[in-house]
């Protein structure tokens, strides 16, 4: 009888205790979905600093992009818009752009927005150390012409610097911000939101209020913004399906199908990450084969592309034979054919070049590489090409593939504006042309494009990708397409160019 | 009992630099160039030196030790090396959300594996097979796979808890139990199985014993004899699994804290280790002791009162 009642009661204080926690919980938490109120990203990567010469132009900038103002704005066709900056100009030589910049423009901390203070940031960034800025280190001196005039000064002409000045590098902090040295924990900027550290859980929830002062309200309609990093793509997808959040990026096509069903949007666009092998030892050092053009075609006619497209990828990316990106002025459709999935061509030519019995290529192996390795392993090696991985850890992934110690590396890289692929892979002390090769031909297509004028440049890419395709400086695989996915009642335009698009490509349906 | 108290606690100081040495150790030879990882792609190796200068990289790692266990002593567990946040902020802000699910899982386990077992040690018969049944199943399947079947059908299908994200006990009481309740769930179900099992068997014996049925023949009522005799012999067992389970819970609650996006240690634990991050390491590695000794302190006490036959005078 007493162990009855015991229990009776037991279950009693069970369900009231589970009404009280359901009925108080729900799905959602934010106010997000369909208002002006809060837009709300679940987004993959994580953020260490706010201070911009830490941060590079891959997707951490969005922790960045609310807070701070950029010189110029790059619209989604990747085309150069003013912002910070009116108008601009380049001198004959292209190594002098004198900049007009707005002169109505106060940082949240009181502090002018002036050409000092564009001087102050290019050279606090310029004294950085973080990926981005290696893209603008051309700068040798910015010159303070009048109180809204700024020239920046270049050692070379630099193509990619208009775009560089609307992503990281061209991002406005407050110059007592600056000389505070707080900027890594505290941003201060001009830009549309400001960030709410009260609010703000470090990594867990990143929130970001409007700036009731900011000089182009219109263009950035949500109250309150709000940045949720997840490491797992299933709870991003959680966190949208719940309302939770509005928009989750950095999304797989596994979750697309669900994504649909579920009532919610997904947009694909090509981004420009290339996939494939960097063939860094063409002069044969650690595997004398790869000296050989005719071994680094063989390689190239030896992977089935579109199968692997199809297969690994759902489809969803772009097969290619070039490092440059398909929406750029360097991309040549033509050359997309000069290697076609031939096996038997690729072993003709193995032969010719005196390496029937196989070639050897080491690269590291890391645990973020999923079945592509495994792909190429068993494509390659039935010509006889025979890639061999070696185990690092994956924190030192990237520090070993740039070692100089490898023939080769597996990379996955983002390749937008032409110039920006020949800084990153092509020029002698790029990061990843990691045993530093070097070859007239290109070096000397490389100069005229530098000091060609806009309308000549993309001439003389498209010979420079002519040139790394038919000597298969690369074995790229494909372009990776990205994914979005959002809710029905947010409205998301891709971007030219843009893992990650910026806050101005979403707005609340209408 | 003040000498087994403080025994215990010499014990577990011993533990801490014991295994703190090794464990520096361990990561030390581990991380390959952590001052390159930390000052980025664009440094020269000018830059790189500098930095491993600074953070004491360049010295012989006894050294090291001596440096950071002279500041760790006194509180003072630094500053991240790759996210400049102070250690001792950070752990304060993250240990709620791991504690909470760790003892969360803990109580919910006991009381329900308790419950069970002892269900299935009086009644026998189907029940108690079927119990054992469902106890191997929670037991063997892993928690994260509970996870992603709870989130999807309590949460995102019925929209009954949140899908993810820590709500805080001072902002809401009631959201934080609701963004608990099922990362709780998931770990608890194989605690609760194996405190099941341990509490059916221990109860079965000792209801077989002599002195059970002296205390039926003299008139006890059976809930009297099982709450007050029965459970407390069968006790032991039961706390000896849940303090083995803890340690488990604290390391397992990473992936459930990255499938409900929970801000926890678990993460911070996991990114630390792959950056080598030596200060937030060292600081995860003590306080992570420190909570393990702690609690099996208190377990311990409680076995002692619970069971005067094991108790230390």
């Amino acid at each position: 009888m007493v162990r009855k009642r015991k229990t009776s009661l037991f279950i009693a204080t069970m369900a009231a205790v589970t009404l009280v926690v359901t009925s108080c919980s729900g799905g959602s938490e934010s106010g997000g979905g369909g208002s002006a109120a809060e837009l709300a990203i679940a987004t993959g990567s994580q953020i260490n600093s706010y201070d911009p010469p830490d941060v590079g132009d891959n997707p951490a900038s969005q922790y960045l992009q609310p807070v701070y103002d950029t010189l110029v704005r790059i619209d989604e066709d990747a085309e150069v818009q003013p912002r910070l900056a009116t108008e601009w100009e380049y001198d004959a030589t292209l190594t002098e752009l004198t900049m007009t910049l707005r002169d109505d423009v106060t940082f949240t901390d009181g502090e002018e927005f002036d050409a000092e203070a564009v001087k102050a940031n290019l050279e606090h960034f310029l004294a950085g150390t973080g990926p981005a800025v290696r893209t603008v280190s051309d700068i040798e001196n910015v010159e303070v012409v009048d109180e809204h005039v700024v020239r920046i000064d270049l050692a070379t002409p630099n193509p990619a610097l208009l775009r560089y000045l609307g992503l990281t590098a061209g991002m406005m902090a407050s110059p007592a911000a600056i000389a505070g040295g707080d900027l890594a924990t505290t941003p201060i900027g001009s830009g549309p939101y400001v960030l709410d550290t009260g609010a703000t859980v470090p990594q867990s929830r990143y929130v970001y209020t409007r700036n009731e002062d900011y000089w182009n309200a219109e263009a950035y309609p949500y109250e309150e913004v709000a940045l949720l990093p997840m490491v797992d793509h299933t709870a991003r997808l959680n966190a949208l399906r719940t309302g939770q959040a509005d928009v989750a990026n950095q999304m797989t096509s596994r979750f697309i199908d669900e994504a649909e069903s579920a009532g919610l949007v997904a947009t694909i666009f090509p981004s420009g990450d290339v996939m494939g092998l960097d063939l860094f030892d063409r002069a044969g050092t650690f595997s004398p084969g790869l000296a050989d053009p005719r071994v680094r075609q063989a390689m190239n006619l030896a992977i089935d592309r579109e199968q692997i497209v199809e297969q690994l990828y759902d489809g969803r990316g772009l097969p290619s034979t070039q490092i440059f990106n398909p929406d750029s002025d360097a991309w040549v459709d033509e050359l997309n054919d000069a290697y076609p999935y031939d096996p038997d061509a690729a072993r003709a030519l193995l032969a010719e070049s005196g390496h029937a019995d196989g070639v050897t290529v080491t690269i590291p192996e890391y645990s973020g590489m999923g079945d592509l390795l495994a792909v190429l392993k068993q494509q390659l090696g039935e010509v006889g090409i025979t890639l061999e991985g070696k185990t690092v850890p994956d924190a030192q992934a990237n520090t070993e593939m740039r070692s100089g110690n490898y023939p080769a590396a597996l990379i996955q890289l983002q390749s937008n504006d032409p110039w920006q692929a020949i800084q990153l892979m092509l020029q002698p002390n790029s990061p990843w042309n990691a045993m530093g090769f070097e070859d007239p031909s290109v070096s000397a297509l490389i100069d005229s494009a530098r000091n060609a004028g806009e309308g000549e440049r993309a001439a003389i890419y498209q010979e420079l990708n002519s040139y790394l395709v038919d000597e298969a400086w690369f074995m790229p695989v494909l372009f990776i397409d990205t994914i979005m996915i959002s809710s029905a009642d947010t409205e998301l335009t891709p971007y030219k160019y843009s893992v990650v698009p910026p806050l101005e490509a979403f707005r609340p349906k209408a | 009992m003040v000498r087994f108290v403080a025994a215990r606690l010499t014990s577990g100081i011993i533990l801490v630099v014991v295994v703190s040495a090794i464990s520096f150790w361990l990561i030390y030879l581990g991380s390959g160039d952590i001052a390159r990882t930390i000052v980025g792609d664009g440094a020269t190796d000018e830059q790189v030196v500098v930095k491993a200068q600074e953070l004491g990289l360049d010295q012989p790692i006894a050294a090291q030790f001596l440096m950071w266990s002279s500041r760790a002593i006194i509180g003072d567990f630094g500053v991240s090396w790759f996210t400049n946040q102070g250690i001792s902020t950070l752990i304060t802000a993250k240990l709620p959300v791991t504690l909470s699910i760790a003892v969360g899982s803990s109580l919910v386990s006991a009381a329900v594996g308790i419950a069970l077992g002892v269900a299935a040690a009086l009644r026998r018969g189907w029940l108690d097979r079927a119990l054992q049944i469902v106890a191997i199943v929670g037991f063997a399947l892993p928690g994260f796979w509970f996870a992603l079947v709870l989130v999807a059908t309590l949460s995102v299908q019925a929209g009954l808890f949140p899908a993810t994200g820590y709500v805080p006990l001072s902002a809401s009481p009631s959201g934080w139990l609701s963004s608990l309740v099922l990362p709780v769930a998931s770990l608890a179900i194989g605690v609760t199985a194996a405190i099941a099992q341990q509490v059916r068997s221990a109860v079965i014996d000792v209801l077989r014993q002599d002195y059970i049925r002296s205390l039926r023949s003299r008139g006890l009522s059976g809930s009297q004899i099982v709450f007050k005799h029965a459970l407390r012999n069968a006790s032991p067992s039961a706390l000896t699994v849940l303090s083995l389970q803890f340690i488990n819970l604290l390391g397992g609650a990473v992936i459930i804290e990255r499938i409900f996006a929970l801000p926890g240690l678990g993460q911070m634990t996991l990114d630390a280790t792959v950056q080598g991050d030596v200060p937030v390491i060292m600081a995860i590695i003590v306080f992570t002791i420190v909570i393990v000794v702690v609690v099996n302190l208190i377990l311990d006490v409680a076995y002692g009162w619970l069971n005067p036959k094991v108790r230390i005078a």
